[in-house]
């Protein structure tokens, strides 16, 4: 069972996804939160696996709580996946650097919605991806993307 | 720079290769040319004086020439004669302040014309108010005109000098000449780079204005369109997870679902490729939600604390029955009321008043008159048309002016059709 979190300040929004999520035979919608600092509260608490975190929420944003999330070493850190309402480039960047694992917008086919969150739990890393992760210090492929645009491996648009 | 000074070596030696024809059009334009163009009124730095400038100036020249008159007339001309000599003489004055290179031309004119019957055992051919005013005009006339035309006013004046003045006084006359033109040089080219300075800081405050105005119609755009996308987003979601969340959803309802979320998604697709345009500035990222009308008060809470002394007067408002963009746009004008006031009326008090009905929202800023006059004026600024833009692109009205009582306010009417509430 994959436990999973939601984190948006919009009711529709976190029952429609909890509703969603729920149906699915193997995910468990552990709990909510109306902004960030309650989600990383929650987090805390409820250990999930996975955290849909809104990034325009009050009191603290989801790119911050996603940073509080995982930049708190002694706890078993989730993964986050950052749903964004507005285009993506504005937050990809910024919410892959805080550690988040992907992003998705609100509005993604229900389907998609499911097999993200299945994607970023089960973390199916190849092996040799792996070890090239290990060896730079980075947790998966979302922070390798990072890594190559900070480096200059690769430039946007290309 | 480096673009200027490869310009003018390229232009210098057209004119070296030409320089008979760059003194001879000169000449011309010594003679014949237009005359500068004026760029202040005489007095105009004292406005106050002003109405009195004409009067007394026209005084003086009657004094003038009643003058010559008589010094013509002691010297034994005929009175027509006497006449026109003083006329000749006062007329350059006249001409001065607005034509100088004309009443140059006529006090070369009068200096040649007007020496008839000088006495004989008298040093200088001149009447003194001939000698006086071609004195002054020539001191005028030279900060006015451009080089070549400089160095010809000089000479031709010099014609005179040499042929009428007595042998013991050509020197100092010319030395006055010399001196004359090299001040006369030095002021015009002080006041030409000066305006040249004056012509730019207005181009870049002009583009500085425009650039501002296209910002905040930017931002507002951009808020407005973060407001239809969120809603338009939540259609999608709540269609989305319909069947989710509802119990013995039939199946044609279902795909009536699936169909409204891909509407949603095809719209909010539309819009984000608009969005990529507005977001062309490097705007940021904002990780707010909107504020609206419930946000009023921590942000005139906040105006309290930085020292604004402000009042919130809000009547019974449901912030869930007013459209969000109607929220947004009245907490913006209230946002930039206060800016405002805290700008212009520093120690003011300020009283923000919304007032709510069924179908429209009015807001209104007033500050009392301020304690020590307008301080760190920002010209007109955008934010009344910024303002103006909000308050008008959802159909409202919107008013800004000084009080009577010296103060000054900011009004908004904004319609709206109440929403549900539960949104």
């Amino acid at each position: 069972m994959i436990k999973v979190l939601i984190a948006d300040d919009q009711a529709m929004v976190r029952q429609g996804f909890g509703a969603l999520l729920a149906a699915q035979p193997d995910l468990l919608v552990v709990g909510d939160a109306a902004d960030g600092a309650q989600a990383v509260a929650a987090a805390r608490r409820l250990d999930p696996d996975v955290v849909l975190m809104d990034v325009r929420m009050p009191v603290m944003d989801g790119l911050e709580a996603t940073r509080k999330l995982l930049g708190d070493r002694s706890a078993q850190r989730p993964r986050v996946l950052i749903l964004t309402t507005f285009d993506l480039d504005d937050y990809v960047y910024e919410a892959l650097r805080a550690g988040a694992s992907g992003f998705l917008l609100k509005d993604a086919p229900a389907a998609d919605l499911v097999q993200a969150v299945r994607v970023v739990a089960e973390q199916t890393v190849k092996t040799h991806v792996g070890r090239i992760l290990a060896k730079l210090g980075l947790r998966d492929r979302a922070q390798a993307v990072v890594l190559a645009y900070e480096t200059g491996l690769v430039a946007a648009g290309e | 720079m480096a673009r200027l000074a490869a310009g003018s070596a390229r232009s210098l030696p057209v004119v070296n290769r030409q320089p008979i024809a760059v003194a001879l059009r000169a000449l011309r334009h010594t003679l014949l040319g237009p005359d500068a163009p004026v760029e202040r009124p005489l007095l105009a730095r004292w406005p106050t004086l002003a109405p009195y400038g004409a009067p007394v100036g026209l005084l003086a020249v009657l004094g003038l020439f009643l003058i010559t008159l008589t010094v013509e007339s002691e010297w034994g001309l005929s009175l027509p004669v006497a006449v026109l000599f003083a006329a000749m003489t006062v007329a350059p004055l006249l001409a001065l302040p607005r034509r100088p290179l004309l009443a140059w031309r006529l006090t070369v004119l009068a200096l040649l014309i007007c020496t008839f019957n000088a006495p004989a055992d008298r040093s200088w051919p001149w009447t003194p108010p001939l000698a006086l005013g071609s004195v002054a005009v020539v001191a005028v006339v030279v900060a006015r005109v451009d080089r070549p035309v400089l160095l010809w006013v000089v000479t031709i004046t010099t014609v005179p000098v040499l042929t009428l003045v007595h042998p013991d006084n050509r020197v100092p006359v010319l030395l006055l000449l010399g001196a004359l033109a090299i001040v006369g040089d030095l002021i015009r080219r002080n006041q030409t780079s000066r305006r040249a300075l004056a012509a730019q800081t207005e181009l870049s405050e002009r583009e500085q204005e425009r650039r501002a105005v296209l910002e905040e119609r930017t931002r507002i755009a951009r808020e407005l369109h973060d407001v239809v996308a969120h809603h338009m987003s939540l259609i999608a979601v709540q269609a989305e997870t319909a069947p989710y969340r509802l119990t013995d959803v039939p199946a044609p309802a279902t795909a009536e679902f699936v169909a409204i979320a891909a509407s949603a998604r095809d719209a909010l697709t539309d819009m984000r490729r608009l969005l990529g345009v507005l977001r062309s500035e490097a705007t940021g990222a904002q990780t707010a939600p909107q504020p609206g009308l419930g946000d009023l008060d921590a942000m005139v809470e906040a105006a309290r604390r930085a020292g604004l002394p402000v009042t919130l007067d809000a009547g019974p408002v449901q912030d869930g029955r007013v459209p969000a963009p109607v929220g947004l746009a009245a907490y913006r004008i209230v946002q930039e009321g206060l800016a405002n006031a805290a700008r212009h009326a520093a120690g003011a008090a300020v009283r923000v008043t919304v007032r709510a009905d069924p179908s429209r929202l009015g807001v209104r800023v007033e500050n009392s008159p301020a304690d020590a006059g307008p301080s760190a004026d920002g010209g007109p600024g955008h934010g009344l048309t910024g303002m103006r833009e909000r308050a008008t692109s959802l159909g409202g009205t919107f008013t800004a002016g000084p009080l009577p009582d010296g103060g000054y306010a900011v009004a908004a009417e904004l319609p709206y059709e109440a929403e549900s509430g539960d949104a």
